[in-house]
């Protein structure tokens, strides 16, 4: 649900990140976008191309590609140090069973780079 | 031309929210983001608090909802100063949202500002507002499966308050699992049991909630 809030977020770092790409001319068209997003962000990749289809109307992102590089979560265990993949949201460490852990990746909600000309 | 960025697309919230955490510390309010899904008794839960505290702490509330208004009609029956925020089909707030209404509460007399989000356990978790701390309530009929479902909510929270503790009986709702999955996402996390209907636990709520404001008289 929180997609569409995120497709515009995206649109506003765009006409940003566009305008002083070019020099601050202006203009500009955004050929496609990559993002890395986090497991945990708990963000549904089709809801967001969609959203984002709808946000980008009528911007220099209309019809701009956007390619999701999803990150699973990873963790590094505090008792025996290894690091673990979390899958299926069982949140124990893979190797000792432990359930002291710091979270590595899985919420990143990154821009990561942007095709413009 | 690709260029690299590396940039957090909620970056514009977090800066708002950001500025509105100091505009709240400039006026020494706690400041606390209420979450929960539907029907998990927040708007309750924040009744029977104003009720029991409004004498010695200066509550605000920031109600929010998808259209209606009657949360907000049930906390100004308390007394408390109360702003609504209607978010049109949106499912959480944020900052922005926070910073257009802020103004129309009396900022410098508040020791605590409550802010209820949008019935929801996966978007608010990920959109700041300004807060202290996020409290996080889980009914004990919604199922003890949660906080592996939902995990960033749980892992954002400062406390998790299991309510509807007096129906417990009538559930197969497994407090130890919760406790145990919900403290494995979140070691610092406080937990406490309570009923907004019953009482039971809601002194030490009361408690947790005090203690965060700084009072001298509740300094003594």
């Amino acid at each position: 649900m929180h997609e569409l809030a995120i497709a515009e977020s995206i649109i506003g770092i765009l006409k940003e990140q566009t305008s002083s790409a070019l020099g601050g001319s202006g203009g500009g068209r955004v050929n496609s976008v990559k993002l890395r997003i986090g497991e945990m962000a708990g963000v549904v990749p089709s809801a967001l191309e969609f959203s984002f289809q709808i946000a980008s109307k009528g911007t220099m992102a209309e019809g701009a590609a956007l390619y999701i590089e999803n990150v699973p979560i990873t963790a590094k265990c505090d008792d025996c140090s290894k690091v673990f993949q979390i899958k299926g949201y069982c949140f124990e460490c893979a190797s000792c069973g432990g359930g002291n852990f710091k979270l590595i990746t899985g919420r990143e909600l990154l821009i990561e780079e942007i095709d413009v000309e | 031309m690709k260029v690299k960025l590396v940039k957090n697309i909620l970056e514009a919230n977090d800066r708002i929210a950001e500025e509105n955490k100091k505009i709240f510390d400039e006026n020494g309010i706690f400041v606390i983001n209420v979450m929960s899904a539907p029907g998990a008794g927040k708007t309750t839960l924040l009744e029977k608090t104003i009720h029991a505290i409004k004498d010695k702490i200066a509550i605000g509330v920031i109600e929010g909802d998808i259209a209606t208004t009657r949360d907000a009609e049930r906390i100004e029956a308390t007394g408390a100063p109360v702003v609504q925020i209607n978010t049109d089909g949106a499912c959480h707030l944020d900052g922005n949202m926070i910073r257009g209404v802020m103004d129309d509460l009396p900022l410098s007399q508040l020791d605590i500002l409550i802010i209820e989000n949008v019935g929801n356990l996966v978007c608010p978790a990920e959109f700041k507002v300004g807060e202290n701390a996020k409290v996080m309530l889980l009914s004990v009929t919604e199922g003890d499966d949660k906080p592996l479902k939902y995990p960033l909510m749980f892992s954002e929270a400062s406390v998790l308050l299991i309510s509807k503790i007096d129906l417990l009986p009538h559930t197969d709702f497994n407090i130890a699992k919760v406790k145990k999955e919900s403290l494995s996402l979140n070691p610092r996390l406080d937990i406490i049991e309570l009923s907004a209907k019953t009482g039971h636990g809601m002194e030490e709520w009361y408690g947790w909630l005090q203690e965060r404001v700084i009072m001298p008289a509740l300094q003594d």
